[in-house]
């Protein structure tokens, strides 16, 4: 009888023993995509009338609706494809998207900028390094190295607006993530959304389209075309170590402060690569 | 199915009852209730809002019948709607209803229990249910329990089921088993030697369908735990250790590192003297029969505290909150009674205990240079078994000394000195740690026979977070009644708007199994926490009822 109730126990054991699911690496399904909270910042170089821009515009719209706020695009206008046709506001074509940074980056109009001799669309991901120059079709591939890396840096971005003496301010955040010994730079921008302007595009009968929604434009640099160094030395900074920064910016007439938005990043400036990036939203 | 099985317990218990009322042929029906009520009233100055409804009211009553080997009962609960600050997100505490019903019964060394029951397995480091009104928190199972004594000193007991949430039942199927062999009854020649020993074993596995759209997640997750328990003479020593397989959840980040916790608690005692030390080892045990579920919801374990529970009013203001992701503790604590008849002794004697505890984290480190230690998806960290990291989470250094005095008057006096750090054990970020330092005086003067008067000084000193508290309280007993009057006071406030007093009055009345207590005061925000489980309280302002009742 005993030696029954020992059967009983010891199957009832083994059955729950069972009862077990034993995992092994890989952890992930087969085509998920893990965000680990590093943001990619895509720069494209673009222009008013440039007419095979709307391509890289919606190579970078198809990368937002995928992956979100993983992705934070720079609408760089630059080169004479971003030069006005005229001064005339009832005419197309008018309105001025260029900056000092977009024309330190990108040329003037028939001048060169930083990249040199340019071939519109073109942009970069995550880098600022003119080696990495590329059409729009390599940036989602470009995009892909990055998408499950541990972000070295988190940021954190408080923004905020003085109506009274028209300006944008903000203070930003750069925490070590990842213990690492780089020579770090941070660059601020301002950019607007939702901004409704001409646009040309070859694929259209008419190629000129009048309210073409310009997203991401940048406006002004905070701290310049490559930011400054907010860490000179190649010194070792630990996880949770801090690094603070403040700017502000006048705001210029036209800008609608409500769509703005004041984009951050922080990059190696030995390699070039832009390691993490964050965006505060004015509407938010 | 769920309504239908609600339905027929229902209808079960109600005949039982009127059974018993027609014939009451020797079955015996016990039962409890409580309600407690609250008026609110807004008070921006502490932060106190009103509610819609302005007074809340939380209801039970428990009902059991026995017969024989035979039992059944159900409990009947009221939110309405639910008192703020107990689980209630988006309202779904609030209801009335008959959550828990039950029967049991045995049959020679068969016990068999269906419906709801509670449940713990060792020290409850694998599996432990548990309902504590105070907290908000019950966690029972609806299933089956099966308890049965293979022979003497040697039992075993299964359980299947889900777990009470709120008005419904975890996603998570839950199936334990547990052992224990208690020798000095097995062995009848060791029935009477004064080395007791019993072993015991248990294993708990928790089902949930895998639907995550990134992880492969686990659909069966096991914990399984051994503990043995040595007394002899005065010694008692209680240990038990608990692994468990991956077990990827919110709480944990999702990570698919195992889990083990050891725990060990050592006593001795003998006439006047008690020493109790232990220590507690917890690395990822958090485990919940949904792992999506957080806070004090669906856990199916509980890691038990190392920390002591205060019931001084200052000193609770910090309460420990167990982390299941990684602590380790350690505790001390001394009681001696000075004899009676000595110079410090005095007629009655002088107890006097020491207490220590201390929590800090376990050592985590990464387990590659580029992933950070918890990030989702990965094995999590790399940790050694027993490995204690730097960071203090929790320190409680105390002495408290009661005397009594002559046949009137009595006297409990204590110092405490706490580290708290505020980040780790409330969940946020920026906050200073606080260093306080407490000293109480519990006075109590028996005026005549069930006439006393009872006093309490409390003072609360540190330069953190609200800074220095003092607390003045006097209760008077007279038969069948008390009146108290408090005043909880933020002196010491670095914002001199807010220095608040918290003045509270009430009074109440206890006839037999009854207890009615009417209060009207201001309680301020802070955190509740019984045996390491904690709930937020909210500032409150108003009118507060609070019935009992046992038969």
């Amino acid at each position: 009888m005993k030696t029954k109730h020992i059967i009983i126990a010891s199957l009832i054991l083994v059955g729950f023993l069972s009862s077990c699911d034993k995992l092994e690496e890989p952890f992930v399904k087969d085509n998920a995509f893990i965000w680990n909270g590093r943001k990619s910042i895509i720069f494209d170089i673009t222009g008013q009338k440039c007419g095979n821009c709307p391509r890289a515009h919606e190579t970078i719209n198809s990368l937002v609706d995928k992956y979100g706020e993983v992705v934070i695009p720079i609408a760089i206008h630059a080169t004479w494809y971003a030069k006005p046709a005229t001064s005339d506001t009832a005419l197309p074509y008018h309105y001025d998207f260029r900056t000092d940074i977009g024309d330190y980056l990108g040329g003037r109009d028939f001048s060169t900028g930083f990249y040199g001799e340019l071939y519109l669309p073109t942009g970069m991901v995550n880098s600022y390094a003119p080696e990495k120059l590329s059409t729009h079709d390599k940036w989602t591939l470009a995009l892909s190295e990055f998408l499950e890396n541990y972000p070295e840096f988190l940021i954190k971005i408080e923004g905020s607006h003085s109506e009274n003496d028209s300006t944008i301010s903000c203070d930003v955040e750069v925490t070590t993530n990842i213990i690492n010994s780089r020579q770090l730079g941070l660059t601020v921008y301002v950019l607007e959304d939702h901004i409704l302007q001409w646009q040309t595009d070859y694929t259209l009968d008419n190629q000129d389209i009048e309210n073409y929604e310009h997203n991401h434009v940048l406006r002004a640099g905070m701290n310049g075309p490559f930011g400054e160094e907010i860490k000179t030395n190649t010194n070792q900074t630990n996880v949770g170590d801090v690094l603070e920064k403040s700017y502000s910016i006048s705001t210029k007439a036209d800008w609608v402060i409500e769509n703005c938005l004041i984009v951050a990043f922080v990059h190696d400036l030995d390699t070039k690569e832009i390691l993490q990036g964050e965006v505060f939203h004015f509407s938010e | 199915m769920k309504k239908v099985i609600s339905l027929l317990l229902s209808l079960i218990s109600l005949g039982i009852f009127s059974l018993y009322a027609q014939e009451n042929n020797g079955g015996q029906v016990t039962g409890n209730f409580q309600s407690e009520a609250q008026y609110y009233i807004e008070d921006s100055q502490i932060g106190a809002v009103a509610v819609d409804e302005n007074v809340l009211v939380n209801s039970w009553a428990n009902f059991a019948y026995t017969q024989g080997n035979f039992s059944a009962g159900f409990r009947y609960e009221g939110y309405m709607n639910s008192l703020l600050g107990y689980p209630n997100m988006g309202g779904i505490n609030n209801g009335i209803g008959i959550p828990i019903k039950w029967a049991m019964f045995s049959n020679d060394n068969l016990e068999i229990t269906v419906g709801n029951y509670y449940e713990q397995f060792g020290n409850g480091l694998i599996f432990r249910t548990y309902d504590e009104k105070m907290l908000g928190v019950d966690n029972a199972m609806m299933g089956f329990r099966v308890k049965y004594t293979i022979m003497s000193g040697v039992y075993l007991k299964g359980v299947i089921g889900k777990q009470r949430y709120y008005w419904d039942y975890g996603p998570g199927l839950i199936r334990g088993i547990d052992g224990e062999i208690q020798f000095n009854d097995m062995i009848k020649a060791f029935a009477e030697s004064d080395l007791r020993v019993s072993a015991g074993g248990s294993f708990v596995s928790k089902y949930q369908k895998e639907e995550h759209p990134i992880y492969i997640l686990p659909n069966n997750v096991g914990a399984g735990a051994g503990r043995l328990n040595i007394i002899y003479k005065g010694f008692n020593v209680n240990s038990e250790y608990a692994y468990k397989i991956n077990d990827p959840s919110a709480e944990n980040n999702y990570i698919y590192k195992p889990g083990q916790a050891l725990l060990i608690n050592a006593t001795y005692s003998q006439k006047g003297l008690g020493v109790v030390i232990g220590t507690k080892w917890v690395d990822n045990m958090s485990f919940r029969s949904d792992r999506n579920a957080n806070l004090t919801d669906l856990s199916i374990n509980l890691m038990p505290e190392i920390s002591r529970n205060h019931i001084y009013t200052l000193p609770a203001f910090y309460p420990y909150a167990s982390q299941p992701n990684g602590e380790w503790g350690a505790k001390a604590e001394v009681f001696y009674k000075i004899p009676k008849k000595t110079l410090l002794g005095g007629k009655y004697g002088t107890t006097i205990s020491l207490y220590y505890s201390r929590v800090q984290e376990i050592e985590k480190t990464r387990i590659a240079d580029s992933i950070p230690i918890s990030s989702k998806g990965t094995l999590g960290y790399n940790t050694d078994f027993f490995s204690i990291g730097d960071e203090l989470y929790y320190q409680d250094i105390n002495v408290e000394i009661s005397k009594k005095w002559n046949k009137k008057l009595y006297t409990n006096i204590s110092y405490m000195n706490l580290f708290y750090n505020y980040d780790v054990l409330m969940g946020v970020k920026g906050h200073e740690n606080v260093y306080a330092n407490i000293a109480i005086a519990d006075l109590t003067y028996k005026i005549s026979s069930g006439v006393a008067i009872k006093t309490e000084f409390q003072g609360m000193f540190t330069k953190q977070d609200k800074g220095n508290w003092g607390l003045g309280l006097i209760e008077l007993t007279i038969p069948k009644w008390f009146f108290t009057v408090f005043d909880n006071w933020n002196y010491g406030n670095p914002d001199a708007d807010d220095r608040v007093h918290y003045l509270n009055v009430g009074f109440g009345f206890v006839n037999g199994g009854n207890r009615i207590q009417l209060t009207y005061g201001k309680q301020r925000e802070g955190v509740m926490c019984i045996g390491g489980v904690c709930r937020n309280v909210p500032a409150s302002n108003g009118l507060a009822l609070s019935i009992s009742s046992t038969f």
